[in-house]
């Protein structure tokens, strides 16, 4: 589990550390949970601006990863209930991304995160937690105000529709 | 394959794959500025069918909130760039202030389209004491307005719950709502009972449209009132089926006692199909939950009056001709789509021979359909901008449900629904279902053209 920073430094400097530390991963989770790389920027920028003003509440949570991925989640929910978002259609599909930098991702990475972009929503968000955030079922519990057998069910059911997904890059 | 394995892969295909998404290399800077109220966010209003607002306001760590040269113009078309020209020339931004020892309440502009009446305010609070203001009647000539659309812009910015001890003080002092209104309600009916759930019979009252009109008085009522508990502020938290543990006939608790803003409001668990039509029903619904709880200290009641002026107008529109389609067993009668700058119509019927145990339970699977321009329905057909969407196609969402029933296994539905404002008028629109995945079905979209 990573550990919360010590209370010595300035809001300031929590946040500056906190936005280099998980920018990419946050922006990454929001896009595959929004299925949309705008509003996924939206979402994050609105995540650590909640973040920096609540700052105070960190202290007393247990992980700052899992406290920032509840935040982006409860941000992505938002955003998805709002008009705005709810007025638009989204297919699912990887041609817009822009370009891959560093190591390109093979066709079972192409064919394995477009199996979780198609995931209903309900198991997206679990599978995106538990396997992407790496957060514990109790922690996801937590997030997204569920039980951990809810929590367990959804990935479970989640799993069988990634199976062959899964299986296709086993050992690779 | 294990779990530890599956994680590995999982993680290794998204990053992967999603490693072209830049961060933002000022995104810290921008926050700080932001939170110090040095600059403003980019940010999209967000809309909603919610016709009550509660304002948290502190002094302790307050954020300025950041005025937009045109709220409504930014409402409506996104950016004022975007907005047409016939449009701008009916934005009205003499900006007038009433205030009270408790509240000040600003009209920074207003639109009258014809048919929908836009308003800009801003709410502050004058005051170094903590207050909960309650925006849930906006009146014309002493008529309650029917409220189409409602800015939850403290909603997003915060996520209000109620209950519980103070968790975070970074609340605005001021706020700017934008609010959309196009019809007087026939009376000022007090709360009394929810519809009941899942209603078989759904009907839309009849109400009184907005017509031109010079000098009318616009009402905003202001409740205004003094935490005792002191309302927490946390995340946004969601009643999921059965963990919504207690339940008072209007709102769902959640397991740590805190009830969320979105629930008191809209009591969508209520009517899941019905259209929320009657602010009074919100705000009083909210009135009631807040007493109810003792949350709140009540400490005065304002009701701010501004003079403003509906002028005549007649903006362009393109309109289709009355035709049926079949789709998905079902056969569509649009008997009326039109579309002007400031939004449209359509109106139509649906009548389905329903399958083998289906029934109105599936309602839903029959009117979720979307209204897109062919632009933007083109576009995603050819997957052309799937993952950075502008906005700017689709004109709404799932269907208004008006009137429903079943006879001999035939679905027969009416349909009403809002379209939203455009920038641009289209030659064609596209209808388009959803799938059960929540996809957007193409095969079945129905093309109709517009002139």
């Amino acid at each position: 589990m990573d550990t919360v920073q010590g209370p010595y430094r300035t809001p300031e400097e929590e946040i500056t550390r906190m936005v280099e530390s998980y920018q990419s991963s946050l922006l990454r989770l929001c896009c595959a949970y929004l299925r949309d790389r705008a509003a996924a920027e939206d979402a994050v920028q609105e995540t650590f601006l909640k973040a920096y003003k609540n700052i105070s509440t960190l202290r007393q949570a247990a992980s700052e990863k899992a406290w920032l991925t509840r935040i982006a989640v409860n941000v992505c929910r938002d955003q998805k209930k709002s008009a705005w978002f709810r007025y638009v259609a989204r297919s699912v599909s990887l041609d817009q991304l822009p370009e891959p930098v560093g190591e390109p991702p093979t066709e079972q990475d192409r064919e394995l995160t477009l199996t979780v972009l198609r995931l209903p929503d309900k198991l997206r968000e679990a599978v995106l937690l538990y396997y992407y955030q790496d957060l514990s079922t109790v922690e996801i519990a937590q997030a997204l105000q569920i039980s951990q057998q809810a929590v367990s069910a959804r990935l479970a059911r989640a799993r069988e529709r990634l199976r062959a997904a899964l299986e296709k890059g086993e050992g690779k | 394959m294990n779990e530890r394995e599956e994680k590995r892969r999982i993680q290794q295909a998204l990053n992967r794959t999603l490693s072209g998404l830049q961060e933002n290399p000022f995104l810290a800077q921008r926050i700080i500025a932001h939170g110090k109220g040095k600059t403003r966010m980019k940010k999209k209003l967000s809309l909603g069918l919610i016709a009550a607002l509660i304002i948290l306001a502190t002094t302790t760590t307050a954020l300025a909130a950041t005025l937009l040269p045109s709220g409504i113009l930014r409402s409506l078309f996104k950016t004022e760039e975007n907005a047409p020209q016939d449009m701008v020339n009916l934005l009205n931004q003499q900006s007038q202030t009433r205030q009270s020892s408790a509240a000040a309440l600003t009209l920074d502009e207003y639109l009258f389209d014809g048919g929908s009446l836009h308003l800009g305010l801003t709410l502050k609070n004058p005051t170094d004491n903590q207050t909960v203001y309650l925006i849930g009647q906006i009146k014309l000539n002493g008529r309650l307005l029917r409220l189409q659309e409602y800015d939850e812009a403290i909603d997003t910015l915060n996520g209000l719950c109620l209950g519980g001890q103070a968790e975070g003080r970074a609340l605005p002092t001021e706020v700017s709502l934008y609010a959309r209104a196009d019809q007087l309600l026939p009376d000022e009916a007090p709360f009394s009972t929810p519809p009941p759930a899942m209603d078989r019979a759904l009907s839309l009252p009849q109400q009184q449209p907005l017509t031109p009109m010079d000098g009318a008085v616009l009402t905003v009522r202001v409740d205004a009132y003094r935490p005792v508990a002191e309302p927490i502020l946390c995340d946004r938290a969601y009643k999921i089926d059965a963990k919504a543990v207690y339940e008072t006939g209007k709102l769902p608790v959640r397991l740590d006692g805190h009830a969320d803003l979105f629930d008191i409001l809209t009591r969508n668990d209520k009517a899941a199909n019905a259209l929320l039509t009657d602010s009074a029903d919100l705000w009083a619904a909210a009135q009631e939950v807040y007493a109810a709880a003792g949350w709140l200290q009540y400490l005065e009641t304002d009701e701010f009056s501004f003079t403003i002026d509906l002028k005549e107008t007649a903006l362009p529109q393109v309109a289709a001709a009355s035709a049926s389609y079949q789709v998905n067993g079902c056969t569509l009668t649009l008997n009326e789509l039109k579309i002007a700058h400031s939004g449209g119509s359509l109106r139509g019927e649906m009548r389905c021979l329903l399958p083998d145990g289906a029934g109105l339970e599936d309602l839903s699977r029959y009117v979720n359909f979307q209204v897109m321009t062919e632009e933007a329905a083109l576009a995603h057909m050819n997957e052309q901008n799937p993952l950075a969407w502008n906005y700017t196609g689709a004109l709404a969402g799932s269907a208004g449900v008006s009137t429903v029933s079943e006879e001999g296994g035939v679905l027969q539905v009416e349909i009403t629904q809002e379209l939203r404002p455009v920038a641009k008028l289209p030659a064609a629109v596209y209808l388009v279902w959803m799938d059960d995945a929540g996809l957007w079905d193409w095969q079945t979209a129905i093309r109709v053209e517009l002139q």
